[in-house]
């Protein structure tokens, strides 16, 4: 409840509405102090001087309806101010995403400043270098004839005997012996220097391997004794294996049988010298750096029907070259990395830009030359 | 078109405070035309803010708070558009002649003219605190919390208010014995 003021009694009083009890209080009070005294006699005097009819009002005209139109304007004003906010809202997030995207992608030139991100096109940032080598193609295998004159030319590594195998989809005949076993040596001499032996040898992949050397799988094989005879797919698995000493016929009747078992379409040893010699040609340019033309071989050899070993051996030859672009880069980022050795960063990217002309990477190395030369700062490489 | 549930209880609120804001805004601006005009905008204040009133002090408090806030903030506008007072009340029949004058001062609507005379010659503020406790009916604190200033200020207004309008008005007393 509110608090009841002198002056709301005093008008109490005038209205005729108070208690003679809040009456006889009042008075009390205003006699003990004179000023509400007098200003008792004031609010009873105005009281009685004015009334609430002083002022004539009229009868209120105003409807609903009117207040209504009052507010159209203000809500279209609110509906424009709400588009108003919904377009710059809109505007915002553009500018904002503009300026992010700014941010992490590069011109086209590839110059982005200093600081930005430099996207690269082709040199692959995070590959792992492989493992292995990759499938080796043996370079003998450039000019190998399984028979030259009157004699079988041996493979004496089985590894390689194995790689020509794939390339030329051929079977292997093993013949593994040991050095101090006559029998061995008499195959050599007898059944494997009967003309019909050699006819039917340039069918297969001749591998004389000494139980020496032997890799620990294919030593097993001859655990019972020399010498030991068989034939293997390109995969290495055993198809038909007859052990011990045989004579032409004997040697002979095996190979037609093995031959059945074994279904395989021989490619032409001219075509295998041919692309063994394409894959060394591209293998040599990628070593004395001249990385275009060795990608350009890998390239053409990946992309043609060639057996499935010339393709791994192309594949991994063009990995080797995408690395080779990514070292050039961090060898010249590591220059760079203080103001002194931009210069010599600069020259290392102009060298390696060259070396890899004419292959994707050089349009990376660039990028990063331009920027860097541009800026003094390597730039962030994505 | 259809009426919405808020349009309906704005509606409610309109018919239910009309005339109270309407009573007041003429008291505050001597005027019904200007009052309408106020009336209208302070209900359109009160649509615009609707979410801000908390409930505090009952509705009637709050919506004559807005046409008070709303009187003090138009009055160099409605101000700069009345036309001299000496125009607009002062018929030229009844300016015209010393007679007449002295007729209608036995008349009621001489001494109401003295009465708003009177009013109008009230310091600002202490016009307001006076016209919204005697003719309005609030009580000091009430006139506080619509002037929004303390109640000791109402008070202070309210004396001198009485003390002038005493002054101005206890002259005619005799006259006016009959009402």
């Amino acid at each position: 409840m509110k608090e009841r003021t002198p002056i709301d009694e005093m008008r109490a009083l005038a209205a005729g509405s108070l208690t003679s009890e809040e009456e006889g209080r009042l008075r009390a009070r205003c006699e003990a102090d004179p000023g509400l005294r007098g200003l008792l006699e004031e609010v009873l005097e105005v009281f009685a001087l004015t009334e609430p009819g002083d002022v004539e009002i009229p009868p209120c005209r105003l409807e609903f309806e009117g207040v209504l139109g009052a507010l159209a304007p203000h809500r279209a004003r609110r509906a424009v101010l709400r588009r108003l906010l919904r377009v710059a809202v809109a505007v915002l997030v553009l500018v904002v995403g503009a300026f992010l995207l700014s941010r992490v992608i590069p011109d086209e030139s590839g110059g982005g400043e200093a600081g930005r991100e430099l996207v690269l096109k082709a040199i692959p940032l995070d590959a792992e270098e492989p493992s292995g080598t990759g499938p080796e193609i043996p370079g003998v295998l450039a000019g190998y004839r399984p028979v030259e004159g009157n004699a079988i030319r041996w493979i004496h590594s089985f590894g390689t005997a194995l790689a020509a195998a794939r390339v030329s989809s051929r079977p292997v005949l093993l013949f593994l012996y040991h050095p101090t076993c006559p029998a061995c040596r008499w195959m050599e001499e007898h059944p494997f220097s009967d003309p019909r032996v050699r006819e039917i040898a340039e069918h297969y992949v001749p591998a004389r391997i000494s139980v020496l050397t032997a890799p620990p799988e294919i030593r097993k094989l001859a655990r019972e004794g020399w010498p030991w005879l068989g034939v293997l797919d390109p995969d290495g698995a055993t198809v038909l294996a007859f052990p011990g000493t045989r004579n032409a016929s004997g040697l002979l009747e095996h190979l037609r049988k093995a031959g059945e078992l074994v279904h395989l379409r021989p490619r032409p040893w001219k075509e295998v010298a041919a692309l063994v010699r394409r894959l060394a040609a591209a293998r040599g340019a990628e070593e004395e750096g001249r990385y275009g033309t060795a990608l350009a071989g890998y390239r053409a050899l990946d992309r043609e029907n060639a057996p499935g070993p010339i393709r791994a051996a192309a594949r991994g030859g063009r990995r080797r070259v995408a690395l080779r672009a990514r070292d050039a880069l961090l060898a010249a980022k590591d220059m760079a990395e203080t103001p002194e050795g931009v210069p010599a960063a600069v020259e290392a990217l102009d060298e390696a830009i060259a070396s890899f002309r004419d292959t994707p990477f050089a349009g990376d190395l660039r990028s990063v030359r331009e920027t860097l030369a541009r800026t003094g700062r390597f730039p962030r490489l994505r | 078109m259809t009426e919405g549930p808020d349009q309906k209880e704005f509606r409610e609120v309109f018919l239910a405070h009309r005339e109270p804001v309407y009573r007041l805004l003429v008291r505050l601006t001597g005027n019904p035309h200007d009052a309408e005009d106020l009336a209208q905008d302070t209900f359109v204040t009160y649509w615009r803010k609707r979410r801000q009133y908390r409930g505090e002090g009952g509705l009637g408090s709050y919506l004559r708070r807005i046409a008070y806030r709303t009187w003090l903030n138009s009055r160099s506008r409605l101000a700069a558009r009345r036309p001299p007072r000496s125009l607009a009340c002062e018929p030229p029949d009844r300016a015209a002649s010393a007679e007449a004058r002295v007729d209608e001062a036995d008349s009621l609507a001489f001494f109401r003219r003295k009465v708003a005379e009177a009013l109008e010659s009230l310091p600002p503020g202490a016009r307001e605190s006076f016209l919204l406790f005697r003719y309005e009916g609030l009580s000091v604190a009430e006139v506080a919390e619509v002037t929004g200033v303390p109640v000791r200020t109402v008070e202070s207004r309210l004396r001198r208010a009485m003390r002038h309008v005493r002054e101005r008005l206890s002259r005619y007393r005799d006259r006016i014995s009959p009402r």
